[in-house]
């Protein structure tokens, strides 16, 4: 990555803010595209969610229906979530994050608007496919054979506008956000590509199919979701406080590290399997050494916000980044601990290892996507987010929800995970032993889907420009922010 | 607080006045500038819990990695629980109780889904091993028809049952099937009903001698007519599970 400059812009604060108005402008079509798409995709995602958890512990309701059995919901939720929503509003940041790094305008979208159109298509074919009977039973690659060179397609052009906003920046200084962002825009068509390939299309033993199966899983979050997660952190903790990053040579490290080990993590997951040991082994180990880009990653970020902690109080954005940043951490060392033989052996295909990626999945990059949101629409919109409360409402929820599912996933993940260790006992008692915490797990998904309906109105409001006419940014405390904020702060 | 103050968030409306580009570029003119990196130095506890990290990975690593041979499958040795977990020390199974047990393994697998769990058999089609006189009275009679299966009607204990049982030659190995066989003839109340001498027990000479003697395909009960005697072979004393010494 290019080295540090220290360009000064010689635009006045007054150029500076036009331009920035107009690359807004040029950004809101695609970007609100991509937005309001993956939010329709987070809707039926968490219907399909709620559906799937409510299964899991009464199988009896709505039996007679195939495609409301949890072997085909489960698959349905998780494929919609990763490729409807993850992706999608993913992506949407990405573009507006780089058109505001390299201050570039995009004039000509149509493609975009077109590849983003087939992308939908892919995830619509795919999620019905799953819910008729045709998935393919490995992880975020369920979606039924064929479905996957549509994707790759729309994905290879999005991404390519993306490259070439970096090619076409005006501005040489290259920011962290530029490198993860760009990272992502090649990683994740090789790990696709060569996953689908080897599965479906030139596929060797079973076995093998297995651990490239549970290889493209790890390396899904590992790769993508991580980079553009932190991407996105990286440009709005800064901005959000007015102070640089702490430290070039940590982000250095970190974004190094990160893309050494990425791609070896996932086989863990066959720890003690029919595989050479070495496969689980390297990916355990590559699991255990992130725990060293996640450090330096959090003292950066630590560093960055000392002594701007206060905004946590009053800014949207902050709050939600914020808690993202420290799901991250509980993200990868849940990873690290589960990769360990004592835990790996317990939690190794129980309720527990969906906790963690769900922390990874809404605990980190779906809540600091909602941080995104709550920072790009005024901008795009011309208008104030309508109020804190509702806000409040939309955090502490989604807060709350995604805590107590983990808690209750990890719980009923080692109550499983040791029953299903019992020598001679009949299965399903390790299902029943759980059965409580699934119960849990579904009360978690109502206040989840409490938290997202209130982000859905807010947002249709926004999208509607019903928002709050004024100039004045919507603080999460407004009456709070009025009277204690420092003036200097008050542009978040 | 007045109007123009830029923390009043709680009088928000613009004036009416106020131009509209400027209102909708509102929030990108109030942002702070886009950020940069600083270049501070790294912290030094930073790099040591970096350093556990990598300790503790590279650690494990070399525990686990099975020499990167592609033969190793387990990289834990006591992964896989191959029995039930006991408090105390592990119990050595004399001889003979272990025969038994494995027998039981056997029966579990493929005999208890016809005749039971508890030998009791189902009524009027299959008939019961628990006190049955084809059990107690000779092993050869039990041998035959576990070799070779058995069709048509079959009267145990005064009860008729009728049904078709496969053979099993193929499938059972001589040992697999002198420790069944010795289960059999052992539980349920049938070592009870033993006939004088006799302690139950078959050896995997005797199986051996009765695959050689009796090739009996769609084996009827009228076959098994004077073989009511149990298989030749030496006497096994059930402590040793070694044959006795002539007396």
């Amino acid at each position: 990555m290019a080295t540090q400059s220290n360009i000064v812009t010689t635009a006045t604060p007054e150029e500076d803010a036009q331009q920035r108005v107009a690359i807004d402008r040029s950004l809101r079509i695609p970007v609100l595209f991509f937005f309001i798409s993956g939010l329709a995709w987070l809707f039926v995602s968490l219907a399909l969610g709620l559906a799937a958890s409510v299964k899991l512990h009464s199988p009896d309701i709505l039996a007679s229906l195939p495609f409301m059995t949890y072997g085909r919901l489960q698959p349905a939720h998780l494929n919609a979530f990763m490729y409807g929503w993850v992706f999608q509003v993913g992506l949407g940041t990405a573009l507006w994050i780089m058109g505001r790094l390299c201050r570039i305008s995009l004039p000509r979208i149509a493609i975009l608007i077109v590849a983003g159109i087939l992308w939908n298509v892919g995830v619509t074919v795919g999620v019905t496919g799953i819910l008729l009977g045709h998935g393919t039973s490995m992880l975020f690659l369920d979606f039924p054979k064929g479905v996957w060179v549509l994707m790759f397609v729309a994905y290879c052009i999005i991404a390519g506008y993306l490259v070439m906003m970096f090619k076409a920046r005006r501005d040489g200084h290259v920011f962290i956000s530029q490198w993860y962002i760009l990272a992502a825009c090649f990683w994740f068509p090789w790990i696709y590509l060569t996953s689908n390939l080897l599965i479906h299309h030139f596929p060797s033993a079973a076995v093998i199919n297995a651990a490239i199966g549970s290889w493209y899983s790890g390396t899904l979050l590992m790769l993508w979701v991580v980079p553009i997660g932190l991407g996105v952190t990286y440009y709005l903790i800064p901005k959000v406080v007015g102070r640089p990053i702490h430290s070039y040579q940590l982000a250095l490290a970190s974004f190094w590290s990160l893309a050494l080990l990425g791609g070896w993590v996932g086989v863990q997951h066959y720890m003690g399997g029919p595989l050479p040991a070495w496969m689980p082994a390297v990916s355990g180990a590559a699991m255990i050494f992130m725990i060293v880009p996640m450090v330096f990653i959090g003292i950066n970020h630590y560093r960055t916000m000392k002594g701007s902690i206060d905004l946590v109080n009053y800014s949207p954005t902050l709050r939600f980044v914020f808690f993202g940043a420290i799901a991250f951490a509980v993200y990868i060392l849940l990873g690290a601990a589960f990769s360990l033989f004592r835990f790996g052996k317990i939690f190794q295909f129980s309720h527990g290892e969906l906790g963690a990626q769900m922390t990874a999945l809404y605990g980190f990059f779906t809540m600091v996507m909602f941080g995104a949101i709550y920072f790009i629409m005024p901008r795009l919109m011309g208008c104030e987010w309508r109020s804190g409360k509702w806000i409040r409402f939309h955090f502490w929820f989604s807060a709350y929800g995604t805590s107590a599912m983990l808690l209750c996933l990890l719980m009923g993940g080692l109550f499983q995970g040791q029953q299903a260790m019992a020598y001679e006992a009949e299965h399903v008692l390790s299902w029943e032993v759980a059965q409580g915490f699934l119960v849990g797990r579904s009360i978690a998904w109502v206040f989840i889907i409490l938290s997202n309906l209130m982000f859905f109105f807010h947002i249709l409001l926004m999208i509607c420009r019903l928002g709050r006419r004024s100039g004045q940014a919507t603080y999460i405390h407004p009456e709070k922010a009025a009277k204690e904020m420092n003036p200097a702060q008050a542009q978040a | 607080m007045s109007a123009s103050d830029p923390n009043d968030s709680t009088h928000s409306d613009y004036d009416e006045k106020v131009s509209v580009v400027s209102e909708h570029a509102a929030a990108a003119a109030r942002e702070k500038p886009d950020p940069k990196v600083g270049n501070e130095p790294v912290s030094l506890w930073g790099f040591l819990v970096a350093g556990i990290a990598v300790f503790v990975g590279a650690g494990y690593l070399g525990a686990t990695n099975g020499g990167y041979s592609n033969d190793g499958f387990t990289f834990v040795e006591d992964y896989t629980v191959k029995e039930a977990p006991s408090s105390g020390p592990k119990e050595v199974l004399p001889p003979f109780a272990k025969w038994v047990k494995e027998g039981k393994n056997h029966y579990s697998a493929i005999c208890a889904a016809c005749h039971q769990t508890s030998g009791i058999g189902q009524a009027g089609l299959y008939p019961p091993l628990a006190n049955s006189e084809y059990v107690y009275e000779g092993s050869e009679r039990l041998a035959m028809t576990i070799l070779n299966g058995m069709q048509g009607p079959i009267t145990v204990a005064g009860k008729s049952y009728n049904s078709v049982m496969t053979p099993w030659k193929d499938a059972l190995s001589d040992k697999k099937m002198a420790q069944l066989m010795t289960y059999i003839r052992t539980s349920w109340g049938n070592d009870k009903l033993l006939k004088e001498g006799d302690n139950g027990i078959v050896t995997e000479e005797m199986v051996k001698k009765a695959r050689a003697t009796h090739d009996i395909p769609g084996l009827k009960v009228s076959d098994l007519e004077g073989f009511n005697k149990n298989l030749e072979g030496p006497k096994i004393d059930p402590e040793t599970m070694e044959p006795m010494a002539a007396e």
